[in-house]
C-alpha cells in the first residue's frame, strides 16, 4: 500500500471562486473563508460549487494519504471534521498497458469527467453520484474530490430493481463502460462511483444490463427525464456546466442520448436490446 | 506464487485487504476473503480490456484474470494491486 503523507498546504484564494446565479451561496462561502483562514496550503478551489451538498468538500483538510492499488493514483482525504473524501489528481492519471482501456480517453481529463458526471446527475435529478468537485490540494495537484460514503457494500443483491434500472439509464447517458464494481449499496440506495471514463466513445461499449430489456421503467424515472428534456433552461444549464469539462462532440452525444432514451421510454415504454442504445443517436 | 491483493477503503480512511487472489499451478486463480466479492468474481467475472472487443473473464482464466483486476477495480473504495510475487 502507498505511504501515508501529510502534504503542505497554502492559503485559500477566495477570488478564484465564482458562483454565477447563486450570489447568496457565494457570499456564504466567502464569509466562511474569511472567518476561518485556512492553515492549509494549496487548497485552492478551482471551480464554482453547484449546490450545498458540495460544501463539506470545501472543508479544511487534516491529512491526505495515497491509496494502494488501481491504475491511477488515488488518495484518501481526511477533513478536520473527520469526514473523508476520495481525491484523484490529474497528474495521477496513467496510460495503461492494456491499450484498449484508455484508448481515445485523453489522460488528464478523467477528473473533469468525474465532475461532469456528478453535475449531470444533479441537474437531471438521478441522485446517484456522491458530491464531486474539482479542487487542488497540496503542491497544486488538481483533481476530483468525491465525498466518501461510509457503511456501503459492493453487493447489490438487495437493491430495488427500480433503483438499478435508474442506474442503468444514467449509465447509458454517461456511456459508462464499466459499472460492474463501481456500484455501492447502502440500504435501498445505490451510489455510482468512479466516473472518470464516462462520456467518451472508446470502442468499449456502454455496459448494458440485459435483465432490463423489455422491462418497464418506473413512472418516476420517465417523468424525471421528460421534465428535463422539455425544460430548455435545464438543458442550457447542463450545456453551460459541462462544456468546460467535456469536448463539444462528447457533450452533443450526451445530450442526444438523453433525448433518445427519453423518447424510447415515452413512446415504447421499454428498451428492447442494446442496439437501441448507441453512443450518438441520430 | 503470483497474487493480487484487493483493498477496501474503510470508514476510518484506512485500507484493508479484503480479498487475495493467487495463481495456482494449474493456471487458475483462487480468490479468498470477502465472500460477496469472491462470489461476484466467480459469477460475473471482470472485463478483459487487453483485447478488442473486451470480453468477460473469470478466475478459471488464470493469469490474465490476475493482470486485469487492477483495471477493473479503480474506484478508491475497491482497488487491486499489481500482480505481486
Amino acid at each position: 500500500m502507498g505511504p501515508e503523507s501529510d502534504l503542505s498546504v497554502q492559503s485559500v484564494r477566495p477570488e478564484t471562486i465564482t458562483q454565477p446565479g447563486h450570489p447568496k451561496l457565494l457570499d456564504a462561502v466567502r464569509n466562511w473563508l474569511t472567518k476561518k483562514p485556512s492553515l492549509n496550503e494549496g487548497e485552492n478551489i478551482i471551480e464554482d460549487i453547484f449546490d450545498e451538498r458540495e460544501r463539506p468538500l470545501l472543508g479544511r483538510i487534516k491529512r491526505i494519504g495515497r491509496l494502494g492499488g488501481g491504475i491511477n493514483k488515488t488518495f484518501r482525504v481526511i477533513f478536520e471534521d473527520g469526514k473523508i473524501g476520495v481525491f484523484k489528481p490529474a497528474t495521477g492519471e496513467r496510460k495503461s498497458k492494456s491499450k484498449l482501456v484508455q484508448e481515445r480517453r485523453p489522460v488528464g481529463t478523467y477528473f473533469k469527467r468525474e465532475r461532469a458526471a456528478y453535475l449531470l446527475d444533479r441537474i437531471i435529478g438521478f441522485d446517484l453520484i456522491p458530491p464531486t468537485i474539482i479542487r487542488s490540494i497540496g503542491r497544486r495537484k488538481v483533481g476530483s474530490l468525491q465525498e466518501f460514503i461510509p457503511d456501503t457494500t459492493n453487493s447489490i443483491d438487495n437493491t430495488p430493481q427500480s433503483e438499478l434500472y435508474k442506474l442503468w439509464i444514467l449509465d447509458y447517458i454517461l456511456f459508462h463502460p464499466d459499472r460492474m464494481y463501481n456500484t455501492l449499496a447502502k440500504g435501498n440506495k445505490v451510489f455510482a462511483i468512479d466516473n472518470g471514463f464516462a462520456f467518451s466513445n472508446t470502442g468499449v461499449s456502454f455496459q448494458s444490463r440485459t435483465e432490463f430489456y423489455k422491462a418497464p421503467p418506473s413512472p418516476e424515472l420517465v417523468e424525471m427525464l421528460d421534465i428535463f428534456v422539455k425544460d430548455a433552461k435545464s438543458r442550457q444549464m447542463l450545456r453551460d456546466k459541462l462544456s468546460p469539462l467535456l469536448s463539444a462532440s462528447e457533450l452533443a452525444a450526451c445530450e442526444a442520448r438523453i433525448v433518445h432514451v427519453n423518447k424510447l421510454l415515452i413512446q415504447k415504454g421499454q428498451i428492447d436490446n442494446g442496439s437501441e442504445l448507441p453512443y450518438h443517436p441520430i | 506464487m503470483q497474487y493480487v491483493e484487493i483493498y477496501h477503503l474503510e470508514n476510518d480512511g484506512t485500507q484493508k485487504v479484503v480479498v487475495v487472489c493467487r495463481l495456482s499451478d494449474d493456471n487458475s486463480v483462487l480468490c479468498v476473503g470477502d465472500e460477496a466479492l469472491v462470489k461476484r468474481f466467480s459469477q460475473e467475472g471482470i472485463k478483459d480490456y487487453s483485447i478488442k472487443p473486451s470480453r468477460r473473464i473469470f478466475p478459471k482464466d488464470g493469469k490474465i484474470f490476475l493482470e486485469q483486476l487492477k483495471y477493473n477495480l479503480t474506484s478508491g473504495y475497491l482497488n487491486a494491486s499489481d500482480v505481486l510475487k
